[in-house]
């Protein structure tokens, strides 16, 4: 029979108790990341709240509030894609490196 | 009056609340990564800035997912716990003060009983010559007349008080609003400050002068004025002057001036009984018998002991029950055709049956005051009906 992968060809990942740890605790990060996420959607309500009860007198505070909400969530943006690309980056080296 | 000020005060209060939230949120993820980030051997200072700092809490988000194994060798999340728990709280918080900001109370009290946009002939025809040349000569400095695109409305202020507390009398001129313009006026309270909106419709027909408005406000002055004419919404600029542009009447306080033929009265006034029971703020009149006075000594007698009455709390007036009722109405001949004048407004005279104190509604001088004087006033106006 035909084995469709050559188990002597890489040493299997060692498994300790640190690294199964460790991978738990990055599951755990990852979903409290999701998490605080959602958790920051009230701040967001909030300034918008203001904004619009603002809206007809005082429009100087609207535009704080929006100008808020906007710098905000371009920063969380640029913050998470500049973030992503450098996961990226990293997965690419460590496969490159993982294939050598 | 009082309560303008701390209205704004809850409001400052409630947003320095959401203010040292935030902050306080910022120094709990601050110190919770700076501490982290020491123990896996990373930058503490740094992530703990980025992570303190950065929009939305994507830097604290970025450092939970990247951050490396400790390496003291032990494990578990350090106690993220109370710092996800309260980045869950203080958002709530924050979205719960800023729901309890309220819309301060500007106490600006406007009154216009009747639209009081007139023609500048018109305008005329009501004031003394002096009065309309100032005005005519005020008008003729305003730009664009016949524009309502980007001019901004004049607006004249006059200062008067009475009571102690202040009355401002202004004259708005509107251009390109035709003959007989439909204004309504009002004031918009906002979080922190407030602006009074005259906002006109054009009659349809061509005036080529401006429409003069005129209406007054008691309590505080708003914080701004602004004009919407049609569609256009137009800054307004204000003017103070040292005499009373408007078409109403300044009543003098009688308590504080001595009767003299040359002083300002109106031509009489009407005087109806009726037949009523209720409390202050709530009743039901009947008409009973009427007459009129006309003699001004008597008129300027009846007028001084009302503003010689003691202001009374609102609180105390109301719920106070009574029996038959006064109303007193000033008539100023000029302008009897104005039946809801202003000035023509009514005094209501009753006696309230706890404190059996004389108590006048008092609605003459564009706000409303609860008076409280003896009974020998009402016996006075009971007398007048005696056969």
């Amino acid at each position: 029979m035909r084995n469709i992968y050559d188990f002597e060809a890489e040493k299997p990942p060692a498994l300790n108790e640190n690294v199964l740890r460790d991978t738990l605790e990055k599951k755990r990060s990852k979903r409290l990341a999701l998490l605080l996420m959602f958790a920051y959607l009230p701040v967001y309500a909030t300034a918008a709240l203001l904004a619009a009860r603002a809206y007809k007198t005082d429009q100087i505070l609207t535009g704080i509030c929006i100008a808020f909400i906007a710098f905000s969530a371009l920063g969380s943006l640029l913050c998470a894609a500049a973030f992503s690309v450098k996961e990226d980056r990293k997965h690419e080296c460590s496969t490159i490196n993982g294939n050598k | 009056m009082s309560a303008v000020p701390s209205m704004a005060i809850n409001n400052i209060l409630l947003l320095a609340a959401i203010a040292a939230l935030l902050v306080l949120a910022a120094v709990i993820i601050g110190g919770y990564v700076y501490r982290d980030a020491k123990r896996r051997g990373m930058y503490a200072l740094r992530w703990a800035l980025i992570a303190a700092l950065a929009p939305a809490l994507m830097g604290f988000i970025i450092y939970l997912l990247t951050r490396t194994p400790r390496t003291d060798g032990k494990s578990g999340l350090g106690g993220i716990g109370f710092v996800i728990a309260s980045l869950i709280v203080i958002p709530i918080f924050l979205l719960y003060f800023a729901s309890m900001l309220k819309n301060r109370d500007s106490g600006v009290r406007i009154k216009t009983p009747y639209n009081t946009a007139l023609t500048f002939e018109a305008y005329c025809e009501e004031k003394d010559a002096q009065t309309a040349e100032k005005v005519r000569q005020w008008l003729d400095t305003l730009p664009g007349k016949n524009s309502t695109r980007h001019t901004p409305v004049g607006l004249l202020r006059y200062d008067a008080e009475y009571r102690g507390e202040p009355r401002r009398f202004y004259l708005a001129a509107l251009p390109n609003t035709g003959r007989t313009p439909l204004i309504e006026s009002g004031v918009v309270d906002g979080l922190f400050t407030s602006t009074l909106v005259i906002n006109a419709m054009h009659s349809g027909d061509y005036y080529p002068d401006y429409t003069l408005y005129s209406f007054s406000l008691s309590g505080n002055e708003p914080d701004r004025f602004k004009a919407i004419i049609g569609v256009n919404e137009l800054e307004v600029e204000l003017t103070a002057v040292d005499y009373n542009p408007t078409v109403f009447y300044i009543v003098p306080d009688y308590s504080k001036v001595d009767y003299n033929d040359d002083l300002f009265l109106p031509d009489k006034l009407t005087i109806r009984k009726n037949s009523s029971e209720g409390y202050i703020g709530s009743s039901r009149h009947s008409f009973v018998a009427g007459i009129d006075i006309d003699e001004r000594r008597e008129v300027f007698e009846l007028l001084k002991i009302i503003d010689s009455a003691e202001l009374l709390d609102h609180l105390e007036a109301h719920g106070q029950t009574y029996s038959d009722l006064f109303t007193v109405t000033t008539v100023y001949g000029k302008r009897s055709e104005h039946v809801t004048h202003w000035d023509s407004v009514t005094f209501l005279i009753t006696l309230g049956k706890e404190s059996g104190d004389c108590i006048i509604f008092d609605e003459s001088r564009n706000d409303f005051y609860y008076l409280k004087t003896d009974r020998s006033f009402y016996d006075r106006l009971s007398a007048l009906f005696e056969p």
